[in-house]
């Protein structure tokens, strides 16, 4: 069984971040770092990446930022609401449900056009590596769609974070402020001179930047004045002086007038802020559990000597020794999303033209899209992992190799699948070309070995290599079925839920 | 915890239905750590509870009727259900919905007592939020990780159990099962137990299924690379015992006759489901299902007839059928709902989001049938009323009076006066 935790052979922090010898970064580096940038290693992947090296990959990876363009149904969204609202209220109130029900429905439509689209650009390999480093900002910076509720402000916010990927921390806090998703998300239009609400104030010190036992009580109730007179005007921000508190306050023991940007300010200026990003970025991509603090302090000091750029934290941390060290690859439990679009990697699919075909599956997985369970969002690592949400995993891995019953879709989802079909994105079963591509030539031994190469993150035991042999086909007859079956199993074992 | 009883259990299951499953090296948790858990409880005495979530906000005053009550009629003057309906007299002002003829019943008979008037401060109007605040038990301001249920889990259960600490019926785990640390917990689906699923290595000669493969990849040890990983021993840990489970429900399930008869609906088979694993001598402490559509907004009336008829007769057969099982002494079923009602009735025959609600608790040896103050309606148009017991107040009686915990490791802030009705 699991032996205690023996101390991680890692390089010490004073060398760790140092880049790795270019001569290191082999085949087995190369699928580790497209694992964590990415959501798979696909062997085109592979052979650019060795081919290219660590170096040129994530300059590749995080060179420009690579908008998401809007989806259509957004680009009329707010004015349709506005027009339903105005119509609304010309109508007697019994006569408003048919007119909010509409309106209700738009937005849950829209909403999920916009999960479906997010999930495709994410899905094109050159957009992961972006991508995944947004989730990881929108899982620090959280708001959630049941209390913003409109489709276009969560779009934009995200926007915001991509955008921000690629300038400096403080500015994309700056930015975060002063979006309307998160002035609603936090209660930043509640507060007002006289009664400041300190939702915002106190997630932005123990969350978004310092984390907790680094500020006192009195800091977060000085620095709630100090953000009073932001709200929501036309769905954007906008600062009204006469709700401002205009007076002095004291902020980590720094007295002035403070103004919300001010405060963004001193929250730069603060000695916690550099080890309390680069932890929450190590956690996320390297360690859940945390490494010894010296290495947080170390990348924060690095990442500040650059000027918090945020994208620095990947280039350092993914071109760095530490980054590589045996004891730390293929041994994080890939979210929901991540294991989704990994599987549409590896198996060379299209995601899911319509919603009911994913975004139900992504809930049950435990992740649905933008409803982070509450102001600290996921949890993640093995938070992600129970019976249910195991099950749902299965069911998903499944499903992939299920052709659609077509007859059962309603006129709009069979619809989405025409277009979708169309624009030559009706890849949505794991085709038989396909799975004989994966398994490869030769004996069921060397099947074995062609799947637990291509999709596992970690050379398999000899066992399992055994195990997964004796359950491929031997005669010619059954082989498809019985090889869909195999894969299938191999997607959901519990190394293909690491990466 | 663990019990001969289940081991052999398995040991038979695996000898038979899932021979896949070897113990290489990753068996379950009770054969690896055998012995270890000492002398069991036995699993007579064992607790059960069991909880309904009332999903959607249920409009308890239309649930208890305060049918003497002028404010009543006066704030719901066409949704009030009216004095001469055929509802339910418990007491004076006191009625229940004309559905809920059999909880009548049960009330009258001890089976069941009404916690009157629940909620908790500053409530909170958001679905979301207000089911995650009942979930989690914390203040309104206070964002929780763990639920309720997951924290008794933690304070209760080694973790090391083969059957699962908390079994439920929906399709994500609820928020009330989250534990700081881990806990085998178990998903029922709905169509476990339907009858008619064949079972691994059932047909000799058949190409085994991706489940089969899966076990036996499972079994074998993980890449060398991973050997001892938190992680990847987690997972397969997680996957071992949802696999053993699966199929030792799939067993109990389709063998297990109902000794009362259910409603065809989803809750009556939930229940009817729950009830067999009870029997079956499952380890779970804790079943967890829920009923939804109480979010009434408009045309009120039918919709909240059918709903409450439907739990009423559903809940009405489970005690019957634990009864007559012979282990209703052992269980403790619990409904809660996020919000009831505002009182006043709004324009398009329904209800908005309100405040408190009377809850129910069904089981035997229930001392108080009657708890706590009704609401007063005494209120301005579209004003909700103020709740008059926490709904912690009562989690704390069940941890302690029937769970056998000290609320106080699991219900974090204050101390919450426990109520009479155990």
């Amino acid at each position: 069984m699991a032996t205690p935790s023996a101390p991680l052979r890692l390089p010490p922090p004073d060398v760790a971040f140092r880049p790795l010898d270019p001569a290191r970064f082999d085949r087995a580096a190369a699928r580790h770092l497209l694992r964590r940038i990415g959501y798979a290693a696909t062997p085109a992947a592979v052979e650019a990446a060795v081919r290219d090296g660590a170096a040129a990959t994530l300059r590749n990876a995080y060179g420009v930022e690579r908008p998401m363009p809007l989806p259509p149904d957004l680009e009329h969204f707010d004015e349709e609401q506005a027009d339903l609202r105005k119509r609304m209220r010309e109508l007697p109130e019994a006569q408003r449900k048919e007119l909010a029900d509409e309106a209700r429905r738009k937005g849950r439509q829209a909403f999920n056009d916009y999960a479906l689209r997010w999930l495709a650009f994410a899905r094109e390999p050159e957009n992961s590596p972006q991508e995944k480093a947004v989730a990881w900002l929108q899982d620090i910076v959280v708001v959630g769609a049941q209390k913003v509720k409109s489709p276009t402000a969560l779009f934009d916010y995200q926007a915001t974070l991509r955008r921000g990927l690629y300038g400096d921390y403080p500015s994309l806090l700056r930015s975060v402020m002063r979006h309307p998703a998160m002035i609603r998300y936090l209660d930043l239009n509640q507060s007002r001179a006289g009664a400041p609400n300190e939702n915002f104030a106190r997630e932005l010190f123990e969350l978004f930047s310092l984390g907790q036992n680094n500020y006192t009580e009195q800091d977060i109730k000085e620095a709630a004045r100090a953000l009073t007179g932001i709200h929501i005007r036309n769905d954007a921000f906008a600062f009204d002086p006469k709700r401002h508190d205009a007076g002095e306050k004291t902020v980590f023991g720094r007295s002035g007038r403070w103004t919300p940007d001010d405060l963004i300010v001193l929250v730069s200026e603060h000695p916690s802020l550099p080890t309390f990003v680069a932890d929450d970025f190590l956690r996320q991509f390297v360690a859940r559990e945390g490494l010894p603090p010296a290495y947080a302090q170390r990348l924060g000091a690095r990442w500040k000597e650059g000027g918090f750029k945020v994208a620095d934290l990947p280039r350092i941390v993914f071109a760095s020794e530490l980054f590589y060290a045996p004891a730390l690859r293929g041994n994080r439990i890939k979210s929901p999303h991540e294991y989704y679009l990994g599987l549409c990697q590896d198996l060379e699919l299209d995601t899911a033209p319509t919603p009911g075909a994913i975004l139900g599956t992504l809930r049950a997985m435990g992740q649905a899209f933008y409803e982070p369970p509450n102001v600290r969002g996921w949890v993640g690592g093995k938070n992600w992992i129970n019976s249910s949400t195991l099950a749902a995993r299965r069911q998903l891995a499944r499903s992939l190799f299920r052709p659609i019953n077509e007859n059962q879709l309603n006129a709009d989802d069979r619809r989405a699948l025409e277009e979708a079909r169309k624009a030559g994105r009706g890849r949505i079963t794991v085709s038989d070309e396909r799975l004989s591509r994966l398994a490869g030539a030769g004996p069921r031994e060397a099947v074995a070995r062609n799947l637990a190469e291509g999709l596992l993150p970690a050379p398999a035991s000899p066992e399992f290599l055994a195990a997964l042999a004796e359950a491929l086909p031997q005669e010619e007859e059954k082989r498809l079925a019985a090889l869909r079956e195999a894969v299938v199993a191999v997607l959901q074992c519990p190394a293909y839920q690491l990466g | 915890m663990l019990t001969p009883y289940t081991r052999r259990e398995f040991l038979r299951t695996a000898g038979k239905g899932l021979g896949l499953v070897a113990f290489a090296s990753v068996a379950p948790r009770f054969l690896t750590d055998s012995v270890l858990a000492g002398a069991p409880a036995p699993l007579k005495d064992m607790p059960v509870m069991v909880i309904i979530q009332l999903a959607g906000g249920n409009d308890g005053l239309n649930t208890l009727i305060p049918f003497e009550d002028d404010n009543y009629h006066r704030l719901r003057p066409t949704l009030g259900i009216k004095q001469g309906a055929p509802m339910h007299r418990l007491a004076d002002n006191l009625a229940f919905h004309p559905g809920c003829g059999k909880l009548a019943e049960l009330w009258k008979n001890g089976g069941l007592s009404i916690i009157r008037n629940v909620g908790y401060p500053n409530p909170n109007r958001s679905h979301f939020r207000s089911t995650e605040i009942w979930e989690t038990a914390t203040d309104a301001h206070v964002n929780g990780d763990t639920g309720w249920v997951g924290r008794y889990f933690d304070a209760a259960c080694d973790g090391q159990g083969s059957d699962p600490a908390g079994v439920h019926t929906t399709g994500i785990l609820p928020q009330s099962f989250f534990s700081a640390s881990p806990h085998n917990t178990f998903g029922l689906t709905g169509d476990a137990g339907r009858g008619g699923k064949r079972r691994p290595g059932a047909q000799r000669g058949r190409l085994p299924d991706s489940a089969e493969i899966l076990a036996t990849l499972n079994d074998a040890p993980p890449p060398p690379s991973l050997a001892g990983d938190d992680n990847a021993e987690y997972l397969r840990h997680t996957l071992m015992d949802a696999l053993v489970t699966e199929s030792r429900v799939q067993d109990i399930l389709s063998k297990d006759k109902p000794e009362a008869e259910y409603p065809p609906t989803a809750l009556g088979q939930s229940l009817r489901r729950i009830a067999a694993l009870i029997a079956s001598n499952l380890e779970t402490r804790v079943y967890f299902t829920s009923h939804g559509g109480f979010d009434t907004h408009a045309n009120q009336l039918g919709t909240h007839a059918r709903l409450l008829t439907e739990l009423s007769d559903a809940m009405a057969a489970f005690q019957l059928d634990l009864e007559r099982r012979k282990i209703a002494g052992r269980v403790l079923t619990m409904t809660f709902s996020e919000f009831g009602r505002r009182p006043s009735e709004n324009g398009s025959a329904g209800t908005d989001h309100g405040t408190a609600a009377p809850l129910f608790i069904m089981g035997s040896g229930l001392r108080n049938n009657l708890v706590g103050q009704a609401p007063d309606l005494n209120i301005e148009k579209n004003k909700d009323i103020t709740f008059s017991t926490d709904f912690r107040q009562v989690y704390a009686t069940i941890l302690r009076k029937r769970l056998g915990v000290d609320p106080a490791a699991i219900l974090p802030g204050r101390k919450f006066g426990e109520l009479d009705f155990l």
